[in-house]
């Protein structure tokens, strides 16, 4: 994996992205951190009101990496079993015996729409495959297929009869990417491009076992000592009982981020790097991937709710007071 | 050759960063101690402080020293310029190839190539500019000048300081002869009982000369301080019976005398120099005369109390002066030979009070203080001031009470003379206390009780100021004093009591 081989890869990236954004009008930003996740190798939870075209960026992003699709719609009375597979009694050679049948998140990217919709029985069954790419049914654990990656949405104005993802879950998601309402030049694209009858032609870009070559290549992407520390210092700020810690940080928040959270950043700002083609990781990438990284990992507290202050702007002000050098 | 090329580039930002930050640094601590400096000085318009100056200067170059050695020892390593480097836009590039210089897996090596081309696109003059921020500089100039300013600015505070300086320094050097003293009274041996006496009376009054010395607010402070105890030591090597401790106690007393008769013989000499210069004046100076006028102006500047006087000397000693100032110079000087003759017999005065040469007399008493000058008359029509100073001759005569008849002739010598008589009275054997006639205006010393002893003694002093002049009679001087006296009162504004007051003084003169 010499320089031309990251140029390459730089190369089918932007492509990605560039094809991407031939069926998503805007939403510049979520495209190129889904990107990221993707190539870290990590799971993303898209937050956003119906209507922003969650679903269909990841039906476009799994056109484009031409890689396995499936979709799971969360529902209230989905089960566990809807979601991996289940063993089915069949007859074989004269013989009733059990077979597994794959559930839906066999496949390379899983949408797990509306994913808070869910039981947290159901939820939970994710929770191995999205830390492990394994499934367990009975005493069988089967492998995931790789490439493999969640990509979650929620909503998060309809609280009736929704079930919020635990902690535990919310920490495998590497992002939580916010989807915000277009402008009104995006809007008029989007609305342009959605009732002509002619629809984008969406062609593959990367293959699978590309994606696992790069992703292999990108974390070899040096890093400097002082960079991972603010990684590191980053992560500790936002724990009330480091010495690390902000105002901001004992003001508002009750549980920091867990060292998963530290582990995102870097690998999410090797890829940036590579995205901005540069072969080695700056301060800059580690604040861009700051707010997806963290904001789902922090609890913040009741002062902080009836304040309206979100965790972006707890962490915004965290993180500018953390110096670089 | 790219890793050097890496560290090359690294060590010269190093380098220009840490010259960049000691020019800072210096820059601020030169700020700072002229901030202070400042404080001073506005201290200094307040409370009497002699050394603000220097403590000015100080403080400016100790705030310059204290911040361009913190900026030596917190020189920035390697790894702190490459960061600084990448901070200019060159996002951590710098820092990682340096950090990963000895790797040479392909990723490596790729970084290393990138970080390179990039730093030859990005020369360290447009990342690390030298930039002087103005606002500062002209903030610091600002406080150095005003500090300069301020330190050339005279008020009635620093004049004093000045004086309480002066004022201490010969205290100081009055008290440094006094322990001298008293070491070398600590050698005296062969002590019997009566010079033990003796030798404690002169510990105790060496202490109270030194406690008073100390506490002394002015000259007169410190001269009736040296007299007093002048006196006490004659005392003692009279009550002595032992010749060579009354001989150790005499070389002692002559070692605590020795400064005023140098002094005067310094201002003797100054005397001289103003009148040489005076001369000159009046004839064509060549430049190597005008170098040496330059530098005898400076001395005799720094020698003269009076502030407008020395102030011209000065000048003078700078080449500055115009000609109108020449010609008011030189009527000047002949103030300044006046003044300097005045100065040098009271200097004799205090050394004629404590003569090594003693006499007896009978139903005598009186010193001899000679002062003598001689004046000439300024070139351009100038009125010449130069009076002779006339020797002082001061007559005691014994009969119940010390006598000071300042008999002066031909000037300002004329009642500087000090006594010490002991009055003579053969009915009774006590011995009388000292008289001293002070200075012109304080006679609060003296202290002639009356006595039966009936004897008094004189002292001469033979060092006294006396180089030649003319002899001039009282009446003469007398009525040259008045008609200056009338002349100065009738042109300048007096209050017409204050007229009255001096003529009053003129007439009791002449009765």
């Amino acid at each position: 994996m010499d320089e031309t081989y990251m140029k390459n890869a730089y190369d089918k990236i932007i492509a990605c992205e560039n094809e991407i954004k031939k069926a998503i009008i805007g939403q510049e930003s979520l495209i190129r951190q889904v990107l990221l996740s993707i190539f870290a190798d990590g799971n993303v939870l898209l937050e956003g009101v119906p209507g922003l075209g969650k679903t269909q960026l990841v039906k476009t992003i799994a056109k484009v990496l031409s890689i396995e699709f499936s979709r799971i719609q969360f529902t209230p009375d989905l089960m566990p079993a809807d979601v991996t597979g289940t063993n089915l009694i069949v007859k074989k050679e004269n013989q009733n015996v059990f077979q597994f049948e794959k559930g839906p998140i066999f496949a390379n990217l899983v949408l797990a729409d509306e994913i808070n919709r869910a039981t947290p029985k159901t939820q939970s069954a994710l929770l191995e495959a999205m830390q492990e790419k394994t499934v367990t049914v009975g005493k069988e654990t089967y492998h995931l297929p790789q490439p493999f990656m969640v990509l979650a949405t929620q909503n998060p104005i309809e609280n009736e009869g929704t079930y919020p993802l635990p902690e535990a879950q919310l920490d495998r998601f590497l992002f939580k990417l916010l989807v915000d309402f277009p402008t009104l030049e995006e809007l008029n694209q989007i609305v342009k491009l959605t009732v002509s009858k002619g629809t984008p032609d969406i062609k593959p870009q990367i293959t699978g076992e590309e994606i696992i070559e790069i992703r292999s290549a990108i974390g070899e992407i040096p890093i400097a000592d002082s960079v991972l520390e603010y990684a590191s210092k980053i992560v500790m700020s936002t724990h009330r009982e480091s010495e690390h810690a902000k105002k901001v940080t004992k003001d508002y928040i009750v549980t920091g981020a867990s060292p998963r959270a530290a582990q995102a950043m870097i690998k999410t700002a090797r890829v940036r790097a590579v995205m901005e083609g540069r072969f080695n990781v700056s301060f800059e990438d580690i604040k861009a991937v700051a707010l997806p990284a963290l904001r789902h990992r922090i609890i913040t507290n009741f002062e902080a709710l009836s304040n309206g202050i979100t965790p972006d702007e707890i962490l915004l002000q965290m993180i500018e007071e953390i110096p670089m050098i | 050759m790219k890793e050097k090329q890496i560290i090359q580039y690294i060590k010269k930002a190093r380098t220009r960063i840490f010259t960049h930050r000691l020019i800072h640094l210096g820059a601020k601590g030169v700020t700072l101690g002229a901030l202070f400096a400042l404080v001073l000085q506005l201290v200094a318009f307040i409370i009497p402080f002699y050394y603000v100056n220097v403590a000015s200067i100080c403080s400016i170059a100790i705030g310059f020293v204290a911040f361009i050695l913190y900026g030596m020892v917190t020189r920035l390593s390697m790894k702190q310029a490459a960061l600084i480097c990448d901070s200019k836009g060159l996002k951590e590039r710098v820092i990682t190839a340096y950090e990963n210089i000895d790797k040479t897996d392909h990723i490596s090596l790729a970084q290393r190539n990138d970080a390179l081309a990039t730093i030859k696109k990005t020369p360290l003059k447009t990342i690390l500019p030298f930039q002087v921020d103005k606002q500062k500089l002209l903030f610091l100039l600002g406080s150095v000048c005003l500090v300069a300013i301020l330190a050339f600015v005279p008020t009635k505070t620093k004049d004093y300081a000045e004086k309480e300086h002066k004022q201490k320094v010969v205290a100081q050097k009055e008290i440094k002869k006094l322990k001298d003293a008293k070491k070398e009274l600590e050698k005296i041996s062969d002590k019997d009982k009566e010079t033990k006496k003796v030798l404690a009376d002169v510990k105790e009054a060496l202490k109270e000369t030194k406690k008073e010395l100390k506490e002394a607010k002015n000259k007169e402070d410190v001269k009736k301080a040296t007299k007093r105890l002048s006196y006490k030591m004659d005392q003692a090597i009279e009550k002595t019976k032992n010749k060579d401790v009354a001989k150790a106690l005499n070389d002692i007393k002559n070692v605590l005398d020795n400064s005023s008769s140098k002094e005067k013989e310094k201002l003797i000499e100054m005397a001289k120099k103003a009148e040489e210069l005076k001369d000159k004046l009046n004839n064509e100076l060549s430049d190597k005369e005008k170098k040496e006028l330059s530098e005898e102006m400076k001395d005799l500047a720094k020698a003269l109390d009076d502030e407008e006087l020395a102030k011209l000397a000065q000048q003078l000693g700078e080449n500055t002066l115009s000609q109108e100032e020449m010609e008011q110079l030189q009527a000047s000087l002949g103030e300044a030979s006046q003044q300097l003759a005045n100065q040098a017999q009271e200097a004799g005065s205090m050394s004629s009070s404590s003569g090594s040469q003693m006499a007896s007399a009978e139903g005598n008493e009186g010193s001899v203080g000679m002062g003598n000058g001689s004046g000439q008359s300024g070139n351009s029509g100038a009125q010449g001031n130069g009076q002779g100073a006339g020797a002082g001759q001061g007559q005691g005569q014994g009969g119940g009470m010390g006598n000071n008849n300042g008999a002066g002739q031909g000037g300002t010598g004329w009642n500087y003379g000090s006594n010490q008589g002991k009055e003579d009275d053969s009915s009774a054997g006590t011995n009388g206390d000292m008289v001293t006639i002070p200075n012109k205006q304080s006679n609060d010393n003296l202290k002639g009780n009356k006595n039966n002893t009936g004897s008094s003694y004189q002292t001469q002093s033979n060092s006294g100021l006396s180089w030649t002049g003319n002899k001039v009679s009282f009446g003469t001087v007398y009525s040259q004093y008045k008609n200056n006296a009338y002349k100065k009162v009738s042109s300048s504004y007096y209050p017409a009591s204050m007229q009255d007051l001096v003529k009053i003084y003129f007439e009791g003169l002449n009765q």
